[in-house]
């Protein structure tokens, strides 16, 4: 897949965290299994979101963003004891969705481990249909 | 999250069917993303497992490694749903094949998920792509 970058006109879009790989994550393959890396997805995102106040609001609203694609290309392996930077931006916003971009590296030998886009959809929980994303809600990464 | 393992006596379709438990969810009370990212790898592997591609591959010193997922989330599923996955091989290259999987909620027959799946053929010593020997496809495949 081609690849996106940040956009740095846009700092609040962008979010990294660090993860250190330990024996849980490592499966018969000796390196990192691929559910774990997709749960680091999902929890970069929640930090994220919750850095800026926005799990917060959409609790509050009774709405939530939920996956509707993930495309995810692993390109190359992990291994116990790795540190791995997951950076995740927020790409773009549509009317009720967003596309979230992901991508992680290993620091101790600059290897991209994953790269990763995720179209999200804004719900209101109640209907569990999608509904409009408030200003308010994009303002919060920067991108009114 | 335990499932009863049923294999299917089919070599080309395995499906499989079972019941949402608490395990499978999250804060949205729905099925969360990445426990399907679990199903869809637990089945694939049973897959291989019950048709014995499994113990083939490991004799040839071989593994199977995901090199891509593309997931369509179609609609939730919540607690108690009857799920019916059905995963098939759909496809070869020289060194990797697509496989794809299908969850449906029995109750009202909704896909709840789609999804295709790059897994490439490596030589676990080498840790490196190797060709997929016919005799690992015919396992897949309708005689």
């Amino acid at each position: 897949m081609e690849q996106k970058e940040p956009n740095p006109q846009f700092p609040l879009s962008a979010y990294s965290a660090e993860f250190t790989v330990d024996e849980s994550m490592i499966d018969r393959n000796h390196h990192v299994n691929n559910v774990v890396l997709v749960q680091w997805m999902q929890n970069v995102s929640t930090q994220h979101a919750s850095f800026l106040g926005g799990m917060k609001m959409m609790d509050d609203w009774g709405c939530a963003m939920v996956v509707r694609t993930h495309d995810i290309d692993f390109k190359a392996q992990a291994f116990l004891g790795d540190v791995i930077r997951c950076t995740t931006w927020v790409n773009e916003f549509g009317k009720a969705s967003s596309v979230r971009c992901y991508k992680f590296v290993r620091p101790s030998d600059n290897k991209e481990i994953l790269y990763a886009e995720t179209s999200w959809a804004f719900l209101d929980l109640k209907t569990g249909t999608p509904t409009r994303i408030p200003q308010e809600f994009k303002a919060l990464f920067g991108m009114e | 999250m335990a499932h009863e393992m049923i294999p299917s006596p089919n070599p080309e379709y395995f499906t499989h069917e079972f019941v949402v438990d608490e395990s499978a969810l999250d804060h949205n009370h729905h099925v969360n993303n990445v426990v399907f990212i679990q199903w869809i790898q637990d089945y694939s592997i049973l897959h291989s497992d019950v048709c014995g591609s499994t113990a083939v591959t490991d004799g040839m010193g071989c593994t199977w490694m995901i090199f891509n997922h593309h997931v369509e989330y179609k609609a939730q599923a919540f607690l108690g749903d009857k799920i019916k996955l059905t995963t098939w091989v759909s496809d070869y290259a020289r060194a990797s094949c697509k496989r794809r999987c299908r969850f449906e909620r029995v109750s009202d027959g909704k896909v709840v998920l789609e999804s295709e799946t790059i897994w490439a053929f490596i030589d676990a010593k080498r840790g490196r792509l190797t060709a997929i020997p016919e005799n690992v496809k015919l396992l897949f495949q309708t005689k």
